[in-house]
């Protein structure tokens, strides 16, 4: 229990990073890491040790993350259009006052899940055409199509901004 | 970007990391497309939270051992195979009593609705005078009466 507990403590801020660029909210977030950790212990008999764990607890993570997306989209579509709005709005308001982030994520906002996590694996933690393959659940081709469209539309988005 | 990629993966071959470094710095002086890549790199920064960025997060442990806890009762109480059956036999048993229950009232139900017998008097005479009709049935169903008597003084034939 105790080394889950240091486990949790070394890779908390990385999930919350992953879990908050795929996301663009901070309590969403916090959610999500809170239901990945759990779920990643009741399923640590299933890793495999000869693979890297933050890759597989990121795959994990993001999976929580299409999930709770999903969820949301369902809600979303059930109180209507009008809600639907305020809930997107909503959504990009930074939650902490001390977290404020809120243009880079309505930004961030305007690419798709899959393009968000493979452009922050990408340029901050420096992860390979293959690694975030492995963190997707693809081909090594997939992740490189999903990088790329992300790369272009970050560009088309930033002369937009300009 | 290909070629690149064989270059980078050259200079990993050898060993004095000093080395590696001036020959890969010697390289992005050279190359376009890293040096594109590079700029590329930046721009994303621009638009993604890094870890560093955030403050204080949250220590997720006392709400895990929370949810721990839960799941072990839930565990525990429902989904031990013990409780699993006998929730599961209740349940089918609650479920067939309730369905042979209402099969055999309606059962009843149509068995009376066929065998009553539709009787119907508008009008009778005893001794030439109008008289006053009682129908009477047994519960089974199985015989009827019909009871004749004289209207007395006063009683509407």
């Amino acid at each position: 229990m105790e080394s889950y507990r240091e486990l949790m403590i070394k890779y908390k801020d990385y999930a919350m990073a992953v879990a908050l660029n795929v996301l663009t909210n901070y309590e969403d977030a916090q959610d999500v890491c809170q239901e990945a950790f759990f779920k990643a212990f009741q399923n640590l008999a299933q890793f495999d040790l000869q693979k890297n764990f933050k890759n597989w607890f990121y795959a994990l993570l993001f999976h929580k993350c299409l999930d709770h997306l999903r969820k949301q989209k369902r809600f979303a579509g059930m109180l209507g259009k009008f809600r639907k709005e305020t809930s997107i709005e909503n959504s990009l308001q930074p939650e902490n006052e001390a977290f404020s982030h809120s243009t880079e994520l309505q930004l961030l906002n305007r690419l798709n899940p899959k393009e968000r996590i493979s452009l922050y694996l990408w340029s901050q933690e420096g992860y390979s055409g293959p690694e975030i393959a492995s963190v997707l659940g693809c081909s090594s081709k997939t992740a490189h199509v999903y990088l790329y469209k992300a790369r272009t539309k970050l560009k088309a988005l930033l002369r937009e901004k300009k | 970007m290909g070629k690149c990629q064989r270059i980078k993966s050259l200079f990993k071959l050898i060993p004095f990391k000093s080395i590696q470094y001036s020959l890969i710095q010697t390289h992005l002086l050279k190359c376009d497309a890293c040096l594109k890549d590079l700029a590329d790199i930046d721009e994303a920064q621009t638009i993604t939270v890094p870890k560093s960025r955030l403050e204080d997060v949250k220590d997720l442990w006392p709400q895990f051992l929370k949810d721990l806890e839960q799941q072990r009762w839930r565990k525990k109480v429902i989904l031990r195979p013990v409780w699993r059956w006998a929730l599961g036999s209740a349940a089918a048993l609650v479920l067939t009593l309730s369905l042979i229950f209402v099969l055999t009232r309606s059962a009843e139900k149509r068995y009376l609705d066929d065998s009553a017998v539709k009787l119907t008097i508008d009008n009778i005479n005893l001794y030439e005078e109008p008289a006053q009709a009682i129908i009477f049935q047994t519960q089974d169903a199985s015989k009827t009466f019909v009871w004749v008597e004289k209207l007395s003084k006063g009683d509407m034939p």
